[in-house]
Order: structure tokens, then sequence, then C-alpha cells
């Protein structure tokens, strides 16, 4: 075996999975090779030396995580989003309401005016008011749902 | 209440962390208290060698316990505790980086926080200068113990591509430190 042979199977040697021809092979390139016996004893021991890593001394961590275990009220900002939502939400609901009953109202007379005439009906169309006002209670709430997700404490 | 260590075979009877996960499992406060003294001085470790920030890595150890403290439920006490546990904590170690590298203001660790550590003979530079991907393996087998599979389990990827993972990795390590000296 040649030593970049030898070093490409080291940490297969190392764990055991070499056998056979290839084995013995690599076991008598180590003896003769002082530089890959080297990067050999390097292999074997790195495993112990991850093993054996030591990290910074850090503060108990209990107390934080006892912290962020407890649950949490809704925060002021949290609650005023939500109202001004409804409130939002109600207005929608409410022209929605108003553009509904507008437009079967409209379809009736349509419809009345179609069977006396003999002319088709235009399909109901919902108010731009209704429409508008929708799309800028989605677009709050999207932004709502943005603030108060990046102001919730993680882990909480 | 229905306790699940009731439902997979009740308390153990020698196993302590097997024992207080039961307990804390029922809502045992003291007992929860009991297993993150245990085990934050090596979550601290590894969250540190993942993170190679103490700032960062106290973040993720209170994640990696919170994330316990809501599992407790899912733990089969009739199991061992430690390979449960270190499965969770690699998973939400993994999370945790994505999630950071997702979030550029926290992709680069602030300056002067990350401590000097010990005369490693450069093996904590040089494992942090690893991908995620190639570390989390490393720390999570030699590190945490826990085993080959369990250690795929935690990756997704398959035991073969494992191994071959970290052959690779360690002989990258291996070379760095050699050319470190």
């Amino acid at each position: 075996m040649t030593c970049s042979e030898v070093r490409a199977v080291l940490e297969a040697c190392v764990d055991g999975e070499l056998e056979g021809p290839v084995a013995r092979a690599l076991q008598a390139h180590l003896r003769s090779c002082a530089d890959c016996a080297c990067c050999h004893r390097a292999a074997a021991v790195l495993p112990h030396r991850i093993a054996a890593l030591v990290a910074p001394a850090l503060p108990d961590q209990l107390p934080a995580v006892r912290d962020r275990l407890r649950p949490r009220p809704a925060s002021p900002l949290t609650a005023g989003l939500l109202a001004s939502e409804l409130i939002l939400a109600c207005v929608a609901l409410t022209q929605l309401g108003a553009a509904g009953l507008s437009t079967a109202a409209r379809t009736a007379l349509d419809g009345g005016t179609a069977l006396i005439d003999g002319t088709p009906s235009v399909p109901a169309v919902p108010e731009a008011g209704a429409l508008v006002t929708l799309l800028l209670l989605t677009s709050t709430l999207i932004a709502h749902l943005a603030v108060i997700g990046g102001s919730r404490p993680q882990g909480a | 209440m229905i306790r699940s260590g009731l439902l997979k075979g009740g308390p153990p009877a020698v196993a302590a962390p097997e024992a207080l996960a039961w307990a804390a499992s029922g809502g045992d406060e003291d007992a929860f208290a009991a297993l993150v003294t245990r085990y934050q001085r090596r979550v601290l470790g590894f969250a540190y060698h993942h993170l190679r920030d103490p700032s960062e890595a106290q973040d993720l150890a209170q994640e990696i316990f919170v994330r316990l403290h809501r599992g407790l439920r899912r733990f089969d006490s009739s199991r061992p505790f430690e390979p449960w546990f270190w499965r969770l904590a690699g998973n939400v170690a993994l999370t945790y980086r994505r999630r950071r590298a997702a979030d550029p203001a926290a992709a680069d660790p602030p300056a002067g926080l990350a401590a000097p550590v010990s005369d490693d003979g450069g093996l904590g530079e040089a494992l942090a200068a690893l991908p995620p991907e190639a570390r989390l393996p490393l720390l999570l087998h030699y590190f945490s113990g826990l085993s080959l599979e369990e250690v795929a389990a935690v990756m997704e990827i398959t035991l073969p591509a494992l191994k071959s993972r970290m052959h690779r990795t360690r002989a990258v390590l291996r070379e760095v430190l050699e050319a470190a000296t």
C-alpha cells in the first residue's frame, strides 16, 4: 500500500472496519512508515479528544429555563392589535353584508326586468368598497401577525 | 390525569434519569429541575462546541430544556432516557442552527463573546470551522454518546452515509490539526 492509500483508510482502520488482506497490508505499512504511523496514532486519539472537549464555565440555566416555561399573559401590544383587528373585521362584515343585500336586491330587480323584456340579466358583482375593505383587512391581519410573531419571546 | 409513563410500563425501578423523567412528565417540577441540573453541564458543552459562542450556547441549551419539558409526555419510561434526550437535543440543535443561519442578524456571533477554552490543541477551533452537518454527528456520537444508529436518525441519513461522512470529517480534522502543529 502507498502512503496516500493508507491515509485514505486510516479512519476506517481505527473503527475496526478493515479486515483481511487490506488490514494486513495496512498494518505492514504502518510498521515500516513512521509518518503514517504518526497519522494513525492521531486518528486513533481524535475521538477521545472530542469526547474530552471542555466548554467555558457558564451560569446555571435552571432560572432561565423556568422563566421561559412560565406562561405569559398577552402583552398590551398584542391585545391592542387584536382589538383593532376585531373592529376592522366588523366593518368588513358590515360592508359585505350591505353589499350582499344590495346585490341580491339588484339581481332580483334585474331578473324581473329580464323576464318582462326578454333580455338576459347581468351577473352580480360584489361592491368595490367591500372588496377594498376586505383587502385592507387581510393585509392588516398579515402585518399584525408579523408584529405579534416578532414580539413574542423565544421559547414562550 | 393519564401519564404516559403509566401507559408504557410505569416508573422504572433503578435508572434515576428515567425515574426523574417519568416524575417530571407527571408535572413534578422538582424532578424536572433535577434533570436540568444533572444534564446542563453536558448540554452547555454540546451547545458551545456546536455554536462556539457562549451566549448562543446558553440560548440553545435553554431551548433544549424547554423542548424537553414539552416533550416529556412522549418519553417512554421503560426505555433509556439519555439516547432519547440526546436525540431531542440533536434535533433542537439542527433546527436552531438552520434558524440562526436564516437570520442575518444572528448569523455572525458578536465579536469578543467567544471565550477561549482550555488547551484542546486547536481541536475546538478546527471543529468550529467545519460545516454544521459535519460537526454535529461528531459531537452527538463522541461528545454526547449517541450510538451511530441514533445519530443517523437525527441527521436523517443512512448508517453507511453517516459513517462515510464521519470518516471524511475526522480525516479533515486530523489534517487540519497536523498542519497546525
